[in-house]
């Protein structure tokens, strides 16, 4: 259980890493990492949560402008959605996704779900 | 198959990001955190940087975002503005460049090519270069210089991270790229564009197939008795010579009507500016008080850029322009100095005479053109090609139906603009201030000078182009002769420690003697330049406040002229909104409404009843002149206007456009809802401008705005003392410091601006005597 624990905390790095990096190839190799190991089956579930979280933790940490996020909704006509949730949603949607097709490539043939 | 399911989802993912859509930006950069401009982070981070040869330099930033610059070396001094310019106006600075080197439609798709046409054929980038190779012999001091701002900004852009560059780089997907050390030279030619060039001759041209030439000199005068000059003490005491007719060559015929021509409307459209210094003998303080608004576009950032340069311990403040390293508008404890625009004709079109050889008639011989063919990378589209022909005349291109070769004051490198501002930075009086502007070669400029003596002066710098005759409209281009030679002025416009006491300059005639003629026909409507001559003249011993007053002076110079013509024909419901209106272009007046629709009304109606479609307005302080003198009006079917059955279909016109546009009720008509000024960002992009305001003021007040809404007016306004005891000075910038949209300093200033107000200048001589919003230190 605390093993599962530690990787999901060296998830959550990876992701925190890769988002506040700077470069989208370090940010896509870290998040492939995320799913390259342990070679055991992971969800959808479980890595949009710490997708998100590790969001949360860098929109906390480093606040984007108020006032420019005010003129670029305006830009681009968002008036529900805040540009920060769009860019949320696609971000945390790349690591999901990078992360899945790598767990699902490096899986041993019939490993069992780690939830199993 | 469902091993590979994810990753078939990331790839379509991949692509749906990575496709360039059109009209957006590029997703994956723009919404992938990383890259976002989420990531762009505007806190203001105190800095130690590592900076191989400008140790010891320091850039203070002030809560206006004014860098205070302490250095030095003046290498160090330019390293800090370069480095200053590219941290607040990089977005500025890339497109300010890629306008003038033709390679805007590289970012901005083929919107852009016909600009990129236009710059490519002077192809400036490669003359910089060869004068800035020629300085570097001539002038090894001011050239390091330039080379120490390329430094500066480079080195801001080493330390970017690619995703902190300003938004605009992330909306149009393209990085920032280096400064290069001439790019000062090539960058006084995108001013050039802005304060010179004009087709107007193509316009003139094209008026002859509309107009008979005594209709065109009644109408379109070189000058009239109503000039009024900068200069009195230089007019030869002659009354204004008049001219006739145009001096056109006879055998020239247009076909074209050249729509679209850059038009200059003499002062309809006008980017002018004020300034006036007032001598200590002039003043309640008895210092010499300089003070300079220069009229151009009020975007989102502006032209200018305030920058405090310390060098051991001497400040020089003032306004610097992104791409140069030197103070353009300001001061030293010696001197002050401020500028207007000369407004005269700089440019000459030349129809040249061609055959099927590709040759043109030069001097009775056939001379090759020779083609230039220029690749134009156009985003999201092929690559564009455009040939241009290098002639005697200059570079020609198929204007209308014709080859035209283009003689434009932009070409000439013969003097040295930077010269002139970093000589003006060591000049000790007004006098060693006009030795300076000896080298200043283009835009020509009204500079005003102060000095801590108490001595003030004005000298009107740069070339004309003094034809043999008064001409306008297009030249023939047959003979070497035929090309109009540019005349260095600076030594004869000047006027240093006048008797009067004070000078003014507003972009009206210099001279009303013959002289003018010869300069231009584009002067500015002189009732800016009457306004601030009348408050210098009837004041006695001003003060700062005198003097800030007039920077927000806001009644109509034309009034005068048109007053008893508008009280004459108002119909009597709106009689009583100009008991006692003086003319003031307030927010609240009514007055000022009615009489602003109604007098453009009037222009448009006597120019339509002139051209009809043809778009090219006689201007309209002769107009204005002409109602005053109650003189008539011809027409070109030999008729005459009948001005007071115009007038009365104005006024049902003017009030009927009011109705509609604000309500039946007239005191519902303020001239704050009439008039409001916008502040667009450069891209005009709706969301990155602020919000047009009500807004006192118009095209013919001190206090200027031209357009409605109004997006040209004072940039900024500086108010500056000089004496013994050292330099007093109060500036305020159109808009703010920084590029950045959404940054705090990005339009901070505009509501100090619209209230004609200031901030107060501390001027500290050492880094420790200033509280710092930011401060950057290299080490």
């Amino acid at each position: 259980m605390a093993k599962k624990y530690r990787f999901a905390l060296l998830h959550l790095a990876f992701f925190f890493g890769g988002l506040i990096s700077g470069s989208t190839l370090l940010f896509l190799a870290l998040s492939a990492l995320c799913g390259f190991f342990p070679r055991i089956k992971q969800g959808f579930g479980y890595y949009l949560l710490l997708a998100v979280l590790a969001l949360v933790l860098v929109y906390f940490l480093n606040p984007p402008e108020a006032a420019l996020l005010t003129r670029l909704e305006e830009l681009l006509g968002l008036e529900a959605i805040p540009f920060s949730a769009v860019v949320g949603m696609v971000t945390a949607l790349t690591m999901v996704f990078t992360a899945l097709a790598l767990n699902r490539l490096v899986l041993p043939k019939n490993r069992s779900s780690s939830r199993r | 198959m469902r091993k590979f399911f994810w990753l078939i989802i990331l790839v379509v993912w991949g692509v749906l990001l990575s496709y360039p859509w059109p009209g957006l930006p590029p997703l994956s950069d723009f919404l992938l955190y990383p890259t976002s401009v989420m990531r762009i982070d505007y806190q203001a981070v105190n800095l130690e940087i590592e900076s191989l040869g400008y140790q010891g330099l320091e850039i203070d930033y002030d809560e206006r975002g004014v860098p205070h610059i302490f250095a030095r070396t003046e290498e160090e001094l330019a390293f800090g503005m370069g480095y200053s310019h590219a941290k607040d106006r990089l977005f500025q600075l890339e497109m300010l460049r890629r306008t003038v080197r033709g390679r805007l439609s590289e970012v901005a798709g083929a919107k852009a090519l016909p600009s990129d046409k236009w710059w490519l054929k002077f192809d400036f980038e490669t003359q910089s270069q060869s004068a800035f190779e020629r300085m570097k012999k001539e002038e090894p001091k001011l050239t390091a210089i330039f080379e120490a701002y390329a430094d500066g900004f480079n080195q801001y852009l080493q330390n970017l991270r690619p995703e902190e560059k300003p938004l605009e780089f992330h909306l149009l997907g393209f990085e920032p790229t280096p400064m290069q050390a001439y790019a000062p030279i090539m960058l006084i030619r995108y001013m050039d564009k802005v304060l010179t060039y004009s087709e107007n001759d193509l316009k003139f041209s094209a008026l002859r197939n509309h107009l008979n030439p005594e209709l065109i000199a009644l109408y379109y005068p070189f000058i009239t008795e109503y000039a009024f000059p900068t200069y009195p003490e230089l007019d030869s005491g002659k009354t204004a010579v008049f001219y006739d007719s145009l001096h056109f060559e006879k055998s020239l015929e247009v076909q074209s009507n050249f729509e679209g021509a850059d038009v200059r409307r003499s002062g309809d459209n006008e980017l002018g500016s004020n300034n006036w210094a007032v001598a200590g003998s002039q003043t309640q303080s008895g210092s010499a008080f300089l003070c300079n608004d220069t009229h151009l576009k009020l975007a989102l950032p502006g032209t200018w850029y305030e920058a405090h340069q310390v060098l051991n311990g001497k400040i020089i403040h003032g306004f610097t322009i992104p791409g140069s390293p030197f103070v353009i508008s300001g001061f030293t404890p010696d001197l002050a100095w401020g500028m207007t625009n000369a407004t005269w004709d700089l440019t000459e079109f030349y129809a040249l005479e061609t055959n099927d050889k590709g040759q043109y008639r030069l001097d009775g011989a056939w001379e090759p053109l020779q083609a230039v063919t220029q690749k134009i990378p156009v985003k999201g589209a092929d690559s564009a090609v455009f040939t241009y022909y290098q002639t005697y005349f200059g570079p020609a291109d198929t204007m209308g139906d014709m080859l035209l070769a283009t003689h434009w004051i932009a070409n000439v490198y013969e003097r040295n603009e930077m010269k002139a501002f970093y000589e003006l930075t060591r000049a000790k009086s007004v006098r060693e201030g006009y030795e300076a502007l000896q080298n200043f070669g283009h835009p020509p400029q009204n500079f005003a000078l102060a000095d801590a003596r108490g001595q003030v002066g004005m000298v009107t710098a740069g070339y004309a182009m003094l034809h043999p005759k008064p001409s306008r409209g297009i030249s023939k281009g047959t003979h070497r002769q035929q090309k109009v030679p540019f005349t260095y002025m600076g030594q004869r416009l000047k006027v240093l420690e006048p008797s009067k006491g004070w000078v003014e300059s507003a972009n009206h005639h210099q001279v009303t003697d013959s002289l003018a003629a010869y300069l231009n026909s584009l002067f500015a409507p002189s009732a800016r330049g009457r306004r601030i001559s009348e408050v210098l003249n009837d004041s006695v011993l001003m003060n700062q406040k005198d003097l800030a007053d007039l920077h927000g002076d806001v009644i109509d110079g034309e009034w005068g002229l048109l007053k008893r013509h508008i009280l004459s024909t108002v119909p009597k419901e709106y009689l009583p909104f100009f008991n006692a209106w003086n003319g003031k272009t307030d927010t609240a007046s009514i007055a000022a409404t009615l009489y602003h629709v109604y007098k453009w009304n009037l222009v448009d109606s006597v120019s339509t009843a002139l051209l009809g479609d043809f778009d090219f307005r006689p201007a309209s302080e002769e107009i204005f002149y002409r109602i005053a003198q109650e003189l008539s009006f011809p027409m070109p079917k030999g008729d005459t206007l009948d001005l007071a059955t115009l007038s009365k279909a104005i006024w049902y016109q003017t009030t009927s456009e009011l109705k509609d546009s604000y309500g039946q009720d007239p005191k519902r008509w303020s001239y704050g809802k009439y008039h409001t000024i916008y502040f667009k960002h450069l891209t005009g992009i709706e969301a990155l401008s602020h919000p047009p305001f009500a807004a006192a003021g118009g095209p013919r007040t001190v206090n200027v705005s031209t357009g409605l809404p109004g997006t040209a007016g004072p940039s900024m306004r500086t108010l500056i003392e000089l004496s013994s005891a050292g330099p007093k000075a109060k500036m305020v910038l159109a808009g703010g410091q920084n590029g950045q949209p959404g940054h705090p300093n990005y339009s901070d200033q505009i509501e100090t601006w619209r209230a004609v107000d200031y901030y107060e200048l501390a001027l500290p001589k050492t880094a420790t005597e200033g509280e710092w919003a930011q401060t950057i230190k290299f080490k």
